[in-house]
């Protein structure tokens, strides 16, 4: 009985005959108007969310318009209950993004049956999007995710005026591994630095995905260059702690990671603190740095650490003179490719 | 008396109980639509029979926005009186509705002053039952004299957690702190409190267990 069910009505004995009918079905939250149900909804995403029609105030289709706005709440369920009984009102629930529809006066076998099909439909969706933005093996994020949250938090970035760095960590030699130890052992050694970095990264914010066979990414949002070098201490420590012997490398007797920083704060040349005074003053060459850009940064970031010996980062600062930014769609200029 | 409205089931004690006759309600239907839960029937009725204690139209409600209020009022009765198998009741609200959203004032209120009618003969035959209800609710908080049991700290921060997070799991908290809490609040701000927590109104019951 984990799953969460908001309960929309303005009429209190509504809301406690649902409640009595789906006390065995989920743990169950209240609303009894429109505004509280937005507000319940910010602070915890339901499961499930049932919605009378005709609430005073704000109905329950501006609640309906106004959840399905927000991405968060798009695969949310939500059932309009109504005293309505017209076909045409049923359609135009169903229309303006209701899941289902019930009747007043309820009935309590059809509540239960509808719930638990919408709620059963929600696991699902939920399984499905979980399995397109984790990869397989290791159980971080997919590059696809990570595509989608290095534009998103890029963008957010540049709005509020907030620095985001962007690790991009190399297993390093790890073909001569697979090579003398066998890929169910690479694959596992993979598993393991792939928890190394989760811990390694301690806010909820912070997205550690698979961009590649060896390739990890690690995103941190609204964080500056000393806080970057700080994570990337901490991620070469965490890997060597594994201790994974690696006779194979030239580096050291064990595995081992190396790091490029690719950096955008208010150091960086291409740093903007107001977005909407850059586009009044018509600065072109600073807007128009790009999330792609700070990939390029962290990738020659990379490559110098590689240079430099491998177990290792280095730090590159976004700039808007990118060498390999021209004509570039993938954001991975270094052979990074895309992981399941 | 325990709770059976919102998450808990109704005692063997309740579900098993004839429902009284209360003219205007099909108590078959009631008991087939409320799941057996006399508590929660005698809940909603009282709110309904509050609620709608004036359903006259207003002499001068003649404007579109008056008729649409009342339609919406009509339309929330319908709810409300279909849960209860108060289907005389219901229909009633159905065809003032009607009237009102065709623009037919004359007939609106014909047809309100028939509901008026109603609604005053259910609230008579109703009260006896709504009384007991008042004093059975009193009684299972005050308990027995010789029951000292005060309520802890770790319990009232939990019922206030649950009650801001409107979670409806805070009905069954409430009622099994119901005696100390009532010691713990007094009489006059207990009652307060149960008369927010019985209408939903968990913010405000929140903020009264807080105050004290």
């Amino acid at each position: 009985m984990n799953e969460n069910i908001l309960l929309v009505d303005d009429d209190p004995s509504a809301i406690q005959l649902m409640a009595r009918i789906l006390a065995e079905v989920g743990n169950l939250r209240f609303a009894t108007n429109g505004e509280d149900a937005l507000r319940l909804t910010q602070e915890s995403p339901p499961d499930l969310i049932l919605l009378d029609a005709e609430m005073r105030g704000m109905s329950g289709y501006r609640v309906l318009d106004a959840l399905k706005s927000r991405p968060e709440m798009i695969n949310v369920p939500v059932i309009i209950v109504t005293s309505h009984s017209e076909s045409a009102f049923e359609v135009s629930a169903l229309e303006a993004g209701a899941a289902d529809f019930i009747a007043k006066p309820i009935r309590a076998p059809l509540m239960l049956a509808r719930v638990a099909t919408q709620l059963r439909l929600k696991r699902l969706t939920d399984q499905l999007h979980f399995a397109a933005a984790t990869d397989g093996l290791t159980g971080v994020a997919n590059r696809r995710r990570f595509d989608e949250s290095l534009e998103h938090e890029w963008q957010r970035g540049r709005r509020g005026g907030d620095p985001i760095t962007l690790l991009l960590i190399d297993v390093d030699h790890f073909k001569l591994y697979n090579d003398r130890y066998g890929h169910p052992k690479g694959d596992s050694a993979l598993q393991m630095v792939a928890k190394a970095l989760t811990c390694a990264a301690e806010r909820t914010g912070d997205l550690v995905a698979r961009c590649g066979g060896e390739e990890f990414a690690l995103l941190l949002p609204q964080t500056m260059r000393l806080g970057a070098e700080h994570v990337a201490r901490r991620v070469l420590k965490s890997v060597a702690a594994l201790n994974i012997a690696h006779a194979a490398s030239v580096t050291a007797g064990h595995l081992s990671v190396s790091i490029g920083i690719g950096c955008y704060d208010c150091e960086s040349a291409c740093w903007v603190t107001d977005l909407a005074e850059a586009r009044f003053v018509g600065d072109d060459r600073r807007l128009s740095c790009t999330a792609a850009d700070l990939v390029v940064a962290a990738d020659q970031a990379l490559y110098s650490a590689k240079r430099a010996g491998r177990a290792q980062f280095k730090l590159q600062d976004v700039s808007h003179e990118m060498p390999s930014r021209a004509g570039k769609k993938d954001s991975f200029p270094n052979g990074f490719q895309r992981a399941g | 008396m325990p709770r059976t409205t919102g998450v808990s089931r109704p005692t063997d004690e309740l579900a098993s109980k004839a429902w009284p006759v209360i003219d205007g309600i099909d108590y078959t239907e009631a008991r087939a639509r409320l799941c057996d839960d006399f508590g929660l029937f005698r809940s909603s009725l009282k709110r309904l029979i509050e609620e709608f204690a004036d359903v006259a139209i207003a002499g001068g409600a003649h404007g579109s926005e008056a008729l649409a209020a009342y339609a919406a009022r009509m339309h929330k009765l319908t709810g409300s009186a279909g849960m209860l198998g108060a289907d005389a009741i219901r229909q009633l609200a159905v065809d003032t509705r009607a009237a009102c959203v065709d623009g037919d004032i004359e007939r609106a209120r014909r047809l309100a002053d028939v509901l008026t009618v109603h609604m005053r003969r259910m609230s008579l035959s109703a009260a006896p039952v709504l009384r007991q209800a008042r004093i059975e609710a009193e009684q299972a908080s005050r308990g027995s004299p010789s029951c000292e049991v005060t309520v802890q700290p770790r319990q009232l921060i939990d019922l206030i957690q649950l009650l801001r997070e409107q979670s409806l799991l805070a009905l069954q908290r409430f009622d099994a702190i119901a005696q100390p809490l009532r010691r713990h609040l007094g009489d006059e701000l207990f009652e307060i409190t149960r008369d927010h927590i019985d209408n939903l109104r968990f913010m405000e019951a929140a903020k009264a267990i807080a105050a004290r």
